[in-house]
């Protein structure tokens, strides 16, 4: 009794002696890390960075039916909508966006977090991680960081630039003049070129020929762009020059129809599809079969068609038509497989969309170039890029006229990638000429300057007061 | 009254000691030879059981007596008789002092020779009362005219059975005025009475006595405790108390009232019975949910379900954790939120009582799992004595009690060409109900043939009990097996064992417990709820085609026999078990530890084979397989500490808890099967994909504490606390402390309460106030966690670099914490005439905040909700009454009735920024219910257009397309006011029992349940109309109708329908009166049983949900949407050997 006795008050006094905080402490699921032991390895690591990748893969902001590409489309004059395409794509088209709009800012935003949470996750990672790979995910993140917050400005203007995961500090955050967070999305792509490697990686650094993540030139890609936007011509020269001397990694696609396939040498960065149906929701959007209905809701206008130069191998191998009730519907055919044929099924994805390109970095320097007044250096990139097109050089010869000629080739060069004509309109001023022509052309009424700008969800400026709605929105 | 004051039994009776005669041969024997064998080869089975743990308790008792005695003193006889006999001797030492000794030699002697031998010529005599031989004086002869004696003064002591003292009891003389109360020790004093006054002794608690005070001036006597409901155990946290000594609101069920009734769920049998308690059945599937609320709903969007603890493990209600689901959930109804109850998988049989707790002073000590109060499941314990087996067997039929009336074919066919002709149309090729396609004179009354069959219910079960005084057990077997009303082979079956066994030392300071009960259950049920399959149009094709094939008509219609080709099987194994050590260490002081282990196993699958496929549909043949796992386990270390400090007693309990559970839900689907008749197998599978993951642990931790202070049994406060920890909640909340304070009045043993009302036999005013918790989220849900999917992404067939992609799916919130319940009530108990009508009612008010809700969030915080604690107030107040009286109570007929009754009330006090969050404040309205239903105001139906109307909120001409900002009606659809009418009554070896519950509420009105308008026409999801939509409905311009035209037309004519769905003339009186259970038993008479060499034998019949008094217009107003309750009757027997 007495040996009873005693293991009874030594349970008890065992027992009762313990700490309590020990004992209510779980570790995460196995199933489902937390923000604590997703950052103790290389692998799960890479995977939030993999996963922000993802994101872009079905229809998202970036292709597809909710795709900044066929929203900023619709607004420019370069998409046609019909009346039995979807509300939200008819309101785009007729530059009339609804306040319960909120595919990109919720998007956007939300894939921001998801880089902060990784850039947090990664700095305060308890062990586990290499050095190497802590590096290139913190340069990834903060690629995505820059590479989102340039889009939320773009569409939304002045906006919060967010760099923490606090989500009582998100909650309340202000908008930030677009100047200032210009100026923060350089600094990150500035530390992401240091960080990241000059070739493309596997999730945790190995050399691969796939173009599946952002690496050194495409943060340079980028800055590039930014460089171009803010006005910084010879930074943004400066930065092209970079991509464009590179030819080991990078090099005009002499076959048009050849720039948009996989692991294509013009392509600065690429999306992988995660399915066997569909390469790009972008082929899958545009390419026609069926007469427009609300899945199907867009076509290049017909204003934009006529503009084309007489000759621009463009035009016959990135547009293409259905006829349906004899009526020819043109449609971008830079993609051009909407499903993938049973045949191909087993085979890799032929297509990826493509984020970052080369042609590009060509007119953006074109552009700086013309800024500064280096008229021959800007026609001689001009005319690279007119010549794989099967157009004679250009005839523009002053500041003025290349500054014209180098925009309407971005129009026919960049159409239906990633909103380009919407945003030049917007960053050159020549928005309200444009538009007050073409609005009104579109069925959207009146133009005004206000449109300029997509609104901010109804919803966010309720639950958030410190955030103001875009003007005309009210 | 029993007059056994002044007396004292002789120490240490055995419990049951039999009567003399037990052993006599039987004679005249008219039991077959085998029945004969059969009684002999259990005995000797029963004996094997107590091999090693008897001693000689089997022996019986002989009215014969063998004594040799030399000058023994008269006690020592009296016990030597006591043990050969049983009878018992009742006598005070006084009565002795002067006995002659004795000198006796007898051989098997009947015991009145050596009784009247030991009487000679003693100064007393004695006289058999039942077993009990009394003691008494010898008739003074009469003296002629002697003078009084002179007045003495008494001094008295009054102690229980238990040697306590006994304070605050009356001691007056007869025929005088004279009374006093005893003193803290039980003692008192009384000053000049007459040498042969006569004492007379009343106290509540204890029954009368009688004392002849024959001039002795010290008095001390032993009152027998009266035995009364009052003084039944209730089992509460961490121990047990006396309903007279609660000063917690606790409602107790014993198992006596339990195995009345054919049920497999513990939950179906409490049901109605307990004032507060609020039990749903969701289904009459066998093994279906319940929705089980003690006071209301508390949490806003969080589990409102009561803590269950089984002999004090915690069980969790919940089969899963998160949103993994089952496989097989449809079986349990057409609500996909239902599923089993995990309380099916316990055996009724097994379970002593079921308390339930109620307000702070009774559930604050289990702190952060409280809130929604706690049911406590006590399983059966093995008691000393001699060894007992029961069997007990019961079978029965049960059907649908009533089906709907739905229209026959010439109806149906009515009104579809009623519905073209208003429409000026005429049917087209997909009409196949009218078009020719079916036929128009096949008529199937689908009802009959869906849910018109019987369902069986079998139950067995076998009893072994028994023990000494240091080692006691219990082992049960039980079988429960049920099938359903629905065509097909489908049943939930049950095995089950319980086993007890209890052992102490022979100080008993050191004692040991181990209970365990493990049932397995096997349940294959149809993949459907037959209930939607009988509201198949009344024309609709035959089922089989002429090879005894699915007929599928062309594609024409979804055939509901498919669904009998589709296993849908369940294996689960539970166990439940738990062990408690106690030390005495002190007087008064005990070391408890109780350790309890729960492991529950669910695998179930789903098996869909192509036979059951519609052959244009293009579902693949596929089988899920779900395998669920749960773990608990608990240590509870326990100090308790009993003493007295004068007046006061003491009763201190200081505990600490540390529990885990873990649970791990794995999900797979498997394809490709080559064969049919492999889909119940992985390994026909040729391919196998992974569906659902995960795995949740869950860690708790506490300590607690109770102080009761009891003064005279008058005044009594139990002061609780509790603090806890739990990894549900984020580091910066995940301790808090719960307490509670509870007082009580027993007025009733206030004297002068006694002095003015005679007839109060007890009265107690109650009242306490405390907090509690509610826990009832996920696991983790204030961590940031990743998944390895994201809704936005489709299922991923080539992943990301050949890797997987992790994405955040949460915010972190560290301040998460659970909802805060603050509990206040106001009770008062009264017993009449010595219990005979007793009466209680408690006020109650519950109020719940820190309410756990998902906020909405801009979404730069990433996400667009975070889980927060937010300050909104959710009232429950209420009304229970309680009345039960003995109305008739005699030796052979005894009426016994109780009514229990409760009115509660929800409220939503306060919501701080309601209208931010525009979802939200279409579902909740601050000063309504919770449960509040925002409906449109229906007009009724336009004499124009034939079609619903609805006033407009903003005052507008009325619309058949309201919009939401017209849901300007609020109904509160809880229950206004619920509960039960019990009565039993006994007449000599009959006995009757039957329960009545009843419900006041709304229901939906199963003419707007339906996804489409009367009139439209759907192959695929068929539904056919209440008869009743026939009457009063729009035909013709002008017409003044209730129902809407019949049109085939959707657009408005189905936006008016729906909308109507959504109004107040959804929701119609659906309060009734169930005849819940009816049980009728005889037990055969002793002389019978014991020619049969049986102990008792008993035989009843039970009967469940045998009458449903109701307007409802649907099939039943409970289940509404799902097969109703079902109509039970079993018979069964009951044998003691």
């Amino acid at each position: 009794m007495t040996f009873h006795k005693s293991l009874l008050l030594i349970a008890f006094t065992v027992i009762t002696a313990v700490s309590c905080t020990k004992l209510v402490e779980v570790d995460p699921p196995i199933t489902s890390p937390s923000s604590g032991t997703a950052y103790t390895s290389d692998a799960l690591a890479a995977s939030v960075l993999t996963g922000l990748y993802m994101k872009m893969a079905p229809n998202s902001y970036a292709q597809g039916n909710q795709g900044i590409t066929l929203f900023a489309g619709l607004s420019a004059d370069e998409l046609q909508a019909y009346n039995q395409s979807g509300a939200s794509f008819l309101n785009a088209y007729r530059n009339q966006l609804s306040t319960t709009f909120t595919t990109f800012w919720q998007q956007l935003y939300n894939s921001i977090y998801n880089a902060n949470a990784a850039l947090e996750g990664i700095a305060h990672s308890p062990g586990g991680m290499s050095d190497s790979v802590k590096k290139q995910l913190t340069g990834e993140a903060k690629f995505m960081r820059a590479f989102l917050h340039y889009y939320v400005i773009n569409l939304y203007g002045d906006a919060p630039f967010l760099d923490t995961t606090d989500y009582l500090i998100n909650a309340t955050v202000k908008r930030t003049p677009k100047e200032q967070v210009y100026e923060l999305i350089v600094a990150d792509l500035k530390d992401a070129q240091n960080l990241l490697k000059g070739f493309y990686v596997t999730p945790t650094g190995a050399s691969t020929t796939e173009r599946f993540r952002p690496n050194k030139w495409t943060a340079t890609a980028l800055l590039a762009r930014v460089y171009l936007y803010q006005g910084k011509w010879a930074n943004a020269e400066a930065e092209a020059t970079k991509l464009i001397e590179n030819t080991t990694m990078h090099k005009l696609v002499p076959v048009l129809n050849d720039i948009f396939q996989r692991n294509s040498t013009e392509a600065i960065w690429q999306i992988q599809p995660l399915t066997k149906q569909n390469y790009t929701m972008d082929g899958l959007l545009f390419v026609r079969k069926s007469p427009p209905s609300a899945g199907f809701p867009a076509d290049l206008h017909p204003e934009f068609l006529a503009d084309f130069e007489t000759g621009d191998q463009r035009k016959l191998n990135w547009v293409d038509s259905f006829t349906f009730n004899t009526v020819k519907y043109f449609y971008p055919s830079k993609y051009k497989v909407k499903t993938v044929a049973a045949a191909d099924t087993g085979k890799p994805a032929s297509e990826c969309l493509t984020v970052f390109r080369l042609a590009e970095q060509y007119l953006i320097r074109a552009e700086a170039r013309a800024q500064q007044n280096n008229t021959a250096g800007a026609a001689a990139d001009l005319d690279v890029i007119r010549a794989r097109a099967g157009l004679t050089p250009t005839t523009a010869n002053d500041q003025v006229s290349l500054l014209d000629a180098i925009m309407h080739e971005r129009r026919f060069e960049l159409f239906t990638e990633w909103g380009h004509r919407w945003f030049d309109l917007k960053r050159t001023g020549r928005i309200d000429a444009v538009m007050s022509v073409f609005t009104p052309l579109k069925g959207g009424g009146e133009w005004s300057s206000s449109k300029a700008l997509f609104p901010i969800p109804a919803s966010e400026i309720q639950l958030n007061p410190n955030l103001a709605q875009n003007p005309g929105y009210n | 009254m029993r007059l056994i004051a002044n007396f004292r039994f002789l120490p240490e009776l055995p419990e049951k000691a039999t009567g003399p005669g037990k052993r006599k041969p039987c004679s005249g024997s008219v039991i077959p030879k085998q029945m004969l064998r059969m009684t002999k080869i259990m005995k000797i089975t029963t004996a094997l059981f107590l091999v090693g743990c008897l001693q000689s308790m089997a022996a019986g008792y002989a009215q014969k007596v063998s004594l040799s005695e030399k000058d023994a003193r008269i006690e020592k006889v009296f016990k030597e008789i006591r043990r050969q006999t049983g009878y018992q001797f009742l006598y005070t030492s006084k009565m002795v002092e002067h006995a002659r000794k004795l000198t006796l030699d007898v051989n098997n002697a009947p015991l009145n020779d050596v009784l009247d031998k030991c009487f000679e010529e003693q100064p007393f005599t004695y006289e058999i009362k039942d077993k009990t031989i009394v003691i008494k004086s010898k008739p003074q002869p009469q003296q002629p005219a002697k003078q009084p004696d002179p007045p003495i003064d008494i001094k008295g002591r009054l102690v229980n059975d238990r040697g306590e003292p006994i304070p605050g009891a009356s001691v007056s003389i007869k025929g005088t005025l004279t009374r006093v109360l005893t003193n803290v020790n039980g003692e008192f004093t009384l000053v000049g009475v007459e040498e042969n006054a006569i004492l007379q002794i009343s106290h509540v608690q204890y029954e009368d006595a009688v004392i002849n005070v024959n001039g002795s001036p010290l008095i001390n006597a032993t009152l027998v405790t009266r035995v009364s409901s009052l003084d039944e155990t209730q089992v509460i946290a961490y121990g047990t108390v006396t309903k007279r000594l609660n000063s917690g609101n606790v409602y107790t069920i014993k198992s006596k009232d339990l195995s009345k009734q054919p049920v497999n769920n513990p939950l179906l049998a409490i049901q109605g019975r307990v004032p507060g308690l609020m039990i749903i059945q969701q289904t009459g599937v066998p093994g279906g949910g319940y929705e089980v609320l003690i006071r209301g709903r508390n949490s806003m969007t969080n589990g409102n379900s009561p803590l269950y603890v089984i002999d004090g493990v915690p069980y969790s209600d919940q089969l899963v954790p998160n949103s993994g689901g089952l496989a097989t959930s449809s079986s349990f109804g057409n609500n996909s939120s239902t599923t089993p109850s995990p309380l099916n998988f316990l055996n009724l049989a097994d379970i002593e009582s079921i308390d339930v707790l109620k307000d702070a002073d009774a559930t604050a000590i289990y702190g952060t799992r409280a809130a929604n109060g706690v049911i406590m499941i006590t399983t059966r314990k093995g008691k000393a004595g001699k060894t007992s087996v029961d069997l007990n067997v019961y079978t029965g039929v049960g059907e649908v009690p009533k089906m709907m009336k739905l229209m026959n074919t010439e109806q149906y066919l009515e009104m579809r060409n009623e519905a073209f002709a208003n429409d000026g149309a005429t049917p087209g090729t997909l009409d196949h109900d009218v078009n020719g396609d079916w036929g128009n004179n096949r008529y199937t009354d689908w009802q009959k043939l869906m849910i018109g069959g019987k369902a069986n219910y079998t139950d067995a079960q076998a009893t072994v009990s028994g023990g000494s005084t240091n080692v006691q057990y219990l082992i049960n077997g039980g079988y429960h097996k049920e099938t359903t009303v629905y065509p097909g082979d489908f049943h939930n079956t049950r095995g089950s064992m319980h086993f007890n066994l209890n052992a102490n030392s022979n100080n008993n300071r050191f004692k040991i417990q181990l209970t365990g009960s493990y049932t397995s259950s096997n349940i294959h049920l149809a993949a459907t709820d037959f209930f939607h399959e009988s509201r198949l149009y009344p024309n609709a094709p035959d089922l089989y085609d002429m090879n005894g094939k699915l007929n599928w008509e062309n594609n024409t219609f979804s055939n509901p026999f498919a669904n009998l080709l589709v296993a849908s099987k369940q294996q689960v194994r539970n166990l439940v078990s738990n062990s408690k050590v106690s030390y005495e260490l002190l007087k008064g002081l005990v070391l408890e530890t109780s350790l309890g282990y729960t492991e529950q196993h669910f695998n179930d699958l789903k098996a869909i084979p192509k036979s059951s496929i519609r052959p244009n549909l293009p579902t693949i043949p596929n089988t899920a397989f779900g395998f669920n796992d749960k773990r608990t386990w608990l240590i509870e270390p326990q100090v308790k500490y009993r003493f007295s400090v004068s007046d006061a007693k003491f009763d201190i309990l200081v505990g600490a808890t540390i529990q885990e559970n873990e649970s791990i839900v794995n999900r797979i689907n498997g394809q490709g099967y080559t064969d049919e008749k492999l889909m119940e197998s992985m390994a026909g599978a040729s391919a196998l994909e992974p569906a659902y993951f995960f795995n949740a642990k869950y860690k708790y931790n506490a300590v607690f504490g109770r102080i009761n202070y009891n003064w005279q049994e008058k005044y009594i406060v139990n002061l609780t606390a509790r603090r806890d920890g739990t990894s549900r909640f984020g580091p910066e909340s995940r301790f808090n402390n719960f307490g509670a304070v509870g007082a009580a009045w027993l007025f009733s043993n206030e004297e002068f309460v006694r002095n003015s009302f005679a007839a109060l036999s007890f009265g107690k005013i109650r009242l306490s106030y405390g907090t509690t918790g509610n826990d009832q989220i996920d696991d983790y849900r204030f961590l940031d966690l990743y998944s390895f999917d994201d809704p936005s992404i489709p299922p991923v067939t080539v992943p990301y670099q050949g890797t997987n992609g992790l994405f955040p799916r949460n915010l972190y919130n560290s301040k998460l914490a659970w909802e805060v319940n603050k509990k206040a009530e106001a009770g008062l108990e009264l017993g009449f005439l010595q219990d005979r009508f007793f009466v209680s009612g408690s006020y109650f008010r519950n109020r719940s905040t820190n309410q756990l809700i998902s906020a909405p969030l801009p979404y730069t915080t990433g996400f667009s909700n975070i889980p927060i604690n937010l300050p909104a107030l959710v009232e429950n107040t209420g009304w229970e009454v309680l009345v039960r009286t003995f109305n008739v109570k005699n030796k052979d007929f005894s009426w016994v009735s109780s009514i229990n009754f409760t009115k509660q009330d929800n409220k939503l006090l306060e919501y701080p920024d309601l209208e931010k969050a525009p979802t939200l404040s279409r579902l909740y309205k601050v000063g309504y219910p919770i449960t509040v239903k925002s409906v449109y105001d229906m007009i009724g139906v336009d004499p124009g257009t034939g079609l619903y109307i609805f006033r407009k909120a903003d005052g507008t001409a009325p619309t058949s397309q309201p919009s939401v900002d017209d849901r300007t009606v609020l109904l509160n659809t809880d229950p206004r006011y619920f509960g039960g009418f019990q009565n039993t009554i006994s007449y000599k070896n009959f006995e009757l029992d039957f329960f009545f519950q009843f419900v006041k509420q709304l229901g939906r009105n199963p003419i707007y349940f339906n996804n489409l308008a009367p009139g439209i026409f759907s192959r695929f999801s068929p539904i056919n109309w209440p008869v009743e939509i026939l009457e009063n409905r729009w035909q013709k311009d002008g017409d003044n109708a209730k129902i809407q035209k019949f049109t085939r037309n959707t657009g408005v004519p189905l936006d008016a329908y729906l909308a109507a769905q959504s109004s107040n003339y959804s929701w119609v009186d659906a309060s009734y009166i169930r005849l819940k259970n009816i049980s009728l038993s005889y037990r055969l008479p002793e002389t019978w049983v014991k020619q049969m060499h049986l102990q008792n034998v008993r035989i009843y019949i039970q009967g469940q949900n045998l009458l449903t008094i109701t307007d409802y217009n649907g099939m039943d107003p409970e289940t509404q949407l799902s097969i109703p309750p079902l109509r039970v009757l079993t018979g069964g027997i009951a044998v003691g050997l």
